[in-house]
Protein backbone atom coordinates (compact mmCIF):
# COMPACT_ATOMS: atom_id res chain seq x y z
CA UNK A 1 0.00 0.00 0.00
CA UNK A 2 1.54 3.43 -0.99
CA UNK A 3 0.92 5.48 1.85
CA UNK A 4 -0.29 9.59 0.94
CA UNK A 5 2.99 11.86 0.78
CA UNK A 6 2.23 13.97 4.31
CA UNK A 7 1.80 10.38 6.22
CA UNK A 8 4.82 9.32 4.71
CA UNK A 9 6.99 12.52 5.60
CA UNK A 10 5.58 12.24 8.83
CA UNK A 11 6.56 8.45 9.31
CA UNK A 12 9.84 9.22 7.98
CA UNK A 13 10.47 12.32 10.60
CA UNK A 14 9.32 10.40 13.33
CA UNK A 15 11.26 7.37 12.30
CA UNK A 16 14.77 9.07 11.87
CA UNK A 17 13.87 11.70 15.29
CA UNK A 18 13.52 8.04 17.20
CA UNK A 19 16.69 6.84 16.01
CA UNK A 20 18.63 10.08 17.07
CA UNK A 21 16.98 10.42 19.79
CA UNK A 22 18.14 6.75 21.00
CA UNK A 23 21.95 7.46 19.80
CA UNK A 24 21.67 10.78 22.11
CA UNK A 25 20.21 9.21 24.90
CA UNK A 26 22.71 6.33 24.69
CA UNK A 27 25.70 8.87 24.48
CA UNK A 28 24.30 11.05 26.94
CA UNK A 29 24.03 8.01 29.48
CA UNK A 30 27.47 7.30 28.52
CA UNK A 31 28.84 10.54 29.29
CA UNK A 32 27.15 11.12 32.67
CA UNK A 33 28.65 7.61 33.87
CA UNK A 34 32.03 8.03 32.81
CA UNK A 35 32.16 11.76 34.32
CA UNK A 36 30.28 10.20 37.74
CA UNK A 37 33.23 7.26 37.54
CA UNK A 38 36.12 9.67 37.10
CA UNK A 39 34.81 10.93 40.08
CA UNK A 40 34.60 8.61 42.40
CA UNK A 41 38.02 7.03 40.99
CA UNK A 42 39.80 10.68 42.03
CA UNK A 43 37.57 10.31 45.35
CA UNK A 44 39.24 6.78 45.93
CA UNK A 45 42.75 7.37 44.96
CA UNK A 46 42.55 10.43 47.68
CA UNK A 47 41.21 7.68 50.29
CA UNK A 48 43.65 5.57 49.59
CA UNK A 49 46.78 8.15 49.75
CA UNK A 50 45.20 9.11 53.41
CA UNK A 51 45.21 5.50 54.22
CA UNK A 52 48.71 4.83 52.80
CA UNK A 53 50.23 8.33 54.85
CA UNK A 54 48.72 7.13 57.76
CA UNK B 1 41.76 4.58 16.29
CA UNK B 2 41.94 7.74 18.30
CA UNK B 3 38.07 7.99 19.32
CA UNK B 4 38.01 11.74 18.33
CA UNK B 5 38.52 10.72 14.94
CA UNK B 6 35.71 7.99 15.76
CA UNK B 7 33.24 10.37 16.37
CA UNK B 8 33.69 13.03 13.94
CA UNK B 9 33.97 10.94 11.29
CA UNK B 10 30.33 9.43 12.54
CA UNK B 11 29.00 12.58 12.74
CA UNK B 12 30.50 13.84 9.12
CA UNK B 13 28.75 10.59 7.70
CA UNK B 14 25.24 10.26 9.78
CA UNK B 15 25.41 13.50 8.02
CA UNK B 16 26.46 12.38 4.69
CA UNK B 17 24.29 9.76 5.48
CA UNK B 18 21.03 12.04 5.59
CA UNK B 19 21.69 13.76 2.33
CA UNK B 20 22.06 10.60 0.59
CA UNK B 21 19.02 8.61 2.21
CA UNK B 22 16.57 11.90 1.99
CA UNK B 23 17.53 13.93 -1.01
CA UNK B 24 20.30 11.47 -3.05
CA UNK B 25 18.37 7.89 -3.44
CA UNK B 26 15.48 7.99 -5.48
CA UNK B 27 11.72 7.81 -4.52
CA UNK B 28 10.75 3.92 -4.65
CA UNK B 29 7.81 3.08 -7.19
CA UNK B 30 5.89 1.10 -5.29
CA UNK B 31 5.58 2.19 -1.50
CA UNK B 32 6.75 5.88 -2.38
CA UNK B 33 8.77 8.73 -0.17
CA UNK B 34 8.23 6.12 3.45
CA UNK B 35 10.65 3.46 1.60
CA UNK B 36 13.26 6.00 2.48
CA UNK B 37 13.12 4.81 6.06
CA UNK B 38 14.80 1.74 5.37
CA UNK B 39 17.99 3.70 4.62
CA UNK B 40 18.41 4.34 8.41
CA UNK B 41 15.94 0.69 9.27
CA UNK B 42 18.34 -1.55 8.09
CA UNK B 43 21.43 -0.50 9.12
CA UNK B 44 19.21 -0.76 12.94
CA UNK B 45 18.92 -4.48 12.28
CA UNK B 46 21.98 -5.12 11.12
CA UNK B 47 23.91 -3.60 13.86
CA UNK B 48 21.62 -5.60 16.62
CA UNK B 49 22.81 -8.94 14.63
CA UNK B 50 26.12 -7.35 15.04
CA UNK B 51 25.80 -6.67 18.61
CA UNK B 52 24.48 -10.84 18.98
CA UNK B 53 26.87 -11.82 17.17
CA UNK B 54 29.70 -9.82 19.28
CA UNK B 55 27.91 -11.17 22.75
CA UNK B 56 28.22 -14.66 21.81
CA UNK B 57 31.87 -14.60 20.60
CA UNK B 58 33.14 -12.69 23.55
CA UNK B 59 30.80 -15.34 25.98
CA UNK B 60 32.41 -17.99 24.57
CA UNK B 61 35.71 -16.64 25.05
CA UNK B 62 34.97 -15.70 28.38
CA UNK B 63 34.37 -19.29 28.74
CA UNK B 64 37.38 -20.33 27.20
CA UNK B 65 40.05 -17.77 29.07
CA UNK B 66 37.82 -16.69 32.00
CA UNK B 67 39.09 -13.22 31.40
CA UNK B 68 37.23 -10.38 32.99
CA UNK B 69 38.16 -8.35 29.91
CA UNK B 70 36.10 -10.57 27.62
CA UNK B 71 33.22 -10.45 29.41
CA UNK B 72 33.19 -6.82 29.87
CA UNK B 73 33.37 -6.92 26.10
CA UNK B 74 29.82 -8.80 25.83
CA UNK B 75 28.51 -6.80 28.36
CA UNK B 76 29.18 -3.90 26.22
CA UNK B 77 27.56 -5.56 23.07
CA UNK B 78 24.66 -6.25 25.15
CA UNK B 79 24.01 -2.38 25.89
CA UNK B 80 24.38 -1.55 22.19
CA UNK B 81 22.36 -4.32 21.24
CA UNK B 82 19.74 -3.08 23.64
CA UNK B 83 19.64 0.20 21.64
CA UNK B 84 19.97 -1.14 18.11
CA UNK B 85 17.22 -3.79 18.39
CA UNK B 86 14.63 -1.02 19.72
CA UNK B 87 15.54 1.48 17.64
CA UNK B 88 15.38 -1.19 14.59
CA UNK B 89 11.34 -2.26 16.04
CA UNK B 90 10.33 1.21 16.22
CA UNK B 91 11.35 2.28 13.15
CA UNK B 92 9.72 -0.88 11.24
CA UNK B 93 7.13 -0.07 13.21
CA UNK B 94 6.70 3.52 12.07
CA UNK B 95 6.90 2.09 8.53
CA UNK B 96 4.88 -0.93 8.63
CA UNK B 97 1.66 1.43 10.24
CA UNK B 98 0.90 3.26 6.61
CA UNK B 99 2.07 0.58 4.81
CA UNK B 100 0.87 -2.54 6.13
CA UNK B 101 -2.05 -0.89 8.03
CA UNK B 102 -1.15 -2.40 11.41
CA UNK B 103 1.98 -1.80 13.87
CA UNK B 104 2.75 -5.55 14.13
CA UNK B 105 2.29 -7.90 11.83
CA UNK B 106 3.32 -10.98 14.10
CA UNK B 107 5.25 -12.72 11.47
CA UNK B 108 8.76 -14.65 12.12
CA UNK B 109 10.69 -11.82 11.25
CA UNK B 110 9.41 -9.25 13.77
CA UNK B 111 8.41 -11.66 16.97
CA UNK B 112 12.33 -12.97 16.53
CA UNK B 113 13.51 -9.30 16.12
CA UNK B 114 11.44 -8.77 19.36
CA UNK B 115 13.10 -12.11 20.87
CA UNK B 116 16.54 -10.44 20.41
CA UNK B 117 15.99 -7.27 22.08
CA UNK B 118 14.03 -9.00 25.44
CA UNK B 119 17.38 -11.54 25.23
CA UNK B 120 19.64 -8.22 25.47
CA UNK B 121 17.23 -7.62 28.19
CA UNK B 122 17.25 -10.48 29.75
CA UNK B 123 21.27 -10.45 30.20
CA UNK B 124 21.60 -7.26 31.76
CA UNK B 125 18.75 -7.75 33.96
CA UNK B 126 20.16 -11.22 34.98
CA UNK B 127 23.47 -9.19 35.41
CA UNK B 128 21.46 -6.60 37.88
CA UNK B 129 20.65 -9.04 40.00
CA UNK B 130 23.50 -11.26 40.21
CA UNK B 131 26.20 -10.12 43.47
CA UNK B 132 28.97 -11.82 42.42
CA UNK B 133 31.24 -10.41 39.53
CA UNK B 134 32.31 -14.04 38.40
CA UNK B 135 29.16 -15.83 38.78
CA UNK B 136 27.38 -12.51 37.15
CA UNK B 137 29.86 -13.54 34.02
CA UNK B 138 30.00 -17.28 33.53
CA UNK B 139 25.77 -17.11 33.94
CA UNK B 140 24.96 -14.46 31.66
CA UNK B 141 27.03 -16.40 29.19
CA UNK B 142 23.35 -18.41 28.69
CA UNK B 143 21.74 -15.26 27.40
CA UNK B 144 24.90 -14.28 25.04
CA UNK B 145 24.23 -17.51 23.35
CA UNK B 146 20.92 -17.40 22.69
CA UNK B 147 21.22 -13.89 21.32
CA UNK B 148 23.78 -15.66 18.86
CA UNK B 149 21.53 -18.19 18.17
CA UNK B 150 18.89 -15.75 17.19
CA UNK B 151 21.17 -14.17 14.50
CA UNK B 152 20.63 -16.61 11.76
CA UNK B 153 17.14 -18.06 12.36
CA UNK B 154 16.19 -14.32 12.19
CA UNK B 155 18.52 -13.41 9.12
CA UNK B 156 16.64 -17.15 7.52
CA UNK B 157 13.09 -15.90 8.72
CA UNK B 158 11.99 -14.60 5.42
CA UNK B 159 12.70 -17.33 3.61
CA UNK B 160 11.63 -20.20 6.25
CA UNK B 161 8.61 -18.81 6.85
CA UNK B 162 6.02 -16.95 4.92
CA UNK B 163 6.27 -13.64 5.99
CA UNK B 164 5.10 -10.18 5.43
CA UNK B 165 8.66 -8.31 5.83
CA UNK B 166 9.58 -7.38 2.36
CA UNK B 167 12.61 -10.34 0.97
CA UNK B 168 16.24 -9.38 1.56
CA UNK B 169 17.88 -6.86 -1.24
CA UNK B 170 21.33 -7.15 -0.62
CA UNK B 171 23.61 -10.35 0.47
CA UNK B 172 23.62 -13.48 -0.33
CA UNK B 173 20.06 -14.16 -2.16
CA UNK B 174 19.44 -10.80 -2.05
CA UNK B 175 16.53 -9.54 -4.62
CA UNK B 176 18.93 -6.66 -6.32
CA UNK B 177 18.67 -2.59 -5.69
CA UNK B 178 18.69 0.58 -7.62
CA UNK B 179 22.30 1.32 -7.74
CA UNK B 180 21.32 4.84 -6.29
CA UNK B 181 19.57 3.59 -3.46
CA UNK B 182 22.60 0.72 -2.96
CA UNK B 183 24.92 3.86 -2.78
CA UNK B 184 22.65 5.57 0.27
CA UNK B 185 22.16 2.68 1.97
CA UNK B 186 25.93 1.63 2.52
CA UNK B 187 26.96 5.48 3.39
CA UNK B 188 24.41 4.76 5.96
CA UNK B 189 26.24 1.30 6.53
CA UNK B 190 29.25 3.14 6.56
CA UNK B 191 27.81 6.09 9.62
CA UNK B 192 26.75 3.38 11.63
CA UNK B 193 29.63 1.00 11.31
CA UNK B 194 31.79 3.98 12.48
CA UNK B 195 29.35 5.29 15.17
CA UNK B 196 29.06 1.77 16.37
CA UNK B 197 32.47 1.65 16.77
CA UNK B 198 32.90 4.89 18.54
CA UNK B 199 30.06 4.05 20.91
CA UNK B 200 31.09 0.73 21.90
CA UNK B 201 34.68 2.07 22.40
CA UNK B 202 33.37 4.65 24.94
CA UNK B 203 31.33 1.85 26.43
CA UNK B 204 34.15 -0.28 27.16
CA UNK B 205 35.97 2.34 28.43
CA UNK B 206 33.65 2.72 30.91
CA UNK B 207 33.27 -0.77 31.92
CA UNK B 208 36.91 -0.84 32.45
CA UNK B 209 36.80 2.21 34.98
CA UNK B 210 33.87 0.22 36.65
CA UNK B 211 35.66 -2.80 37.55
CA UNK B 212 38.87 -0.11 38.65
CA UNK B 213 36.27 1.42 41.19
CA UNK B 214 34.95 -2.10 41.97
CA UNK B 215 38.61 -3.44 42.77
CA UNK B 216 40.35 0.17 44.52
CA UNK B 217 36.62 0.09 46.84
CA UNK B 218 38.05 -3.12 47.67
CA UNK B 219 41.80 -2.04 48.60
CA UNK B 220 40.36 0.73 50.73
CA UNK B 221 37.33 -1.51 52.55
CA UNK B 222 40.52 -3.38 53.23
CA UNK B 223 42.90 -0.88 54.12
Amino acid sequence: MRPDESVALISIVAAYAAVFAAIFIFAWTLRSRQKRLEKKLQDLRDNLRDASRK
Amino acid sequence: MNKRILATASLALMIAALYFALIYAPTEATMGTIQRIFYFHLPQGIASYVSALLLGFASLMYLIKRDLHWDRFAYCSAELGVMFASTSIVTGMIWARPVWNTWWSGDARLNLQLILALLFVGYLMLRAYLPEREQKARLSTVFGFLAALDVPINYAATRIWTTLHPEPVVGPGGGGLDPQMKTALYVSFLAFGFLYAYLFTQRLEIANMEDEVDHLQHVVEAA
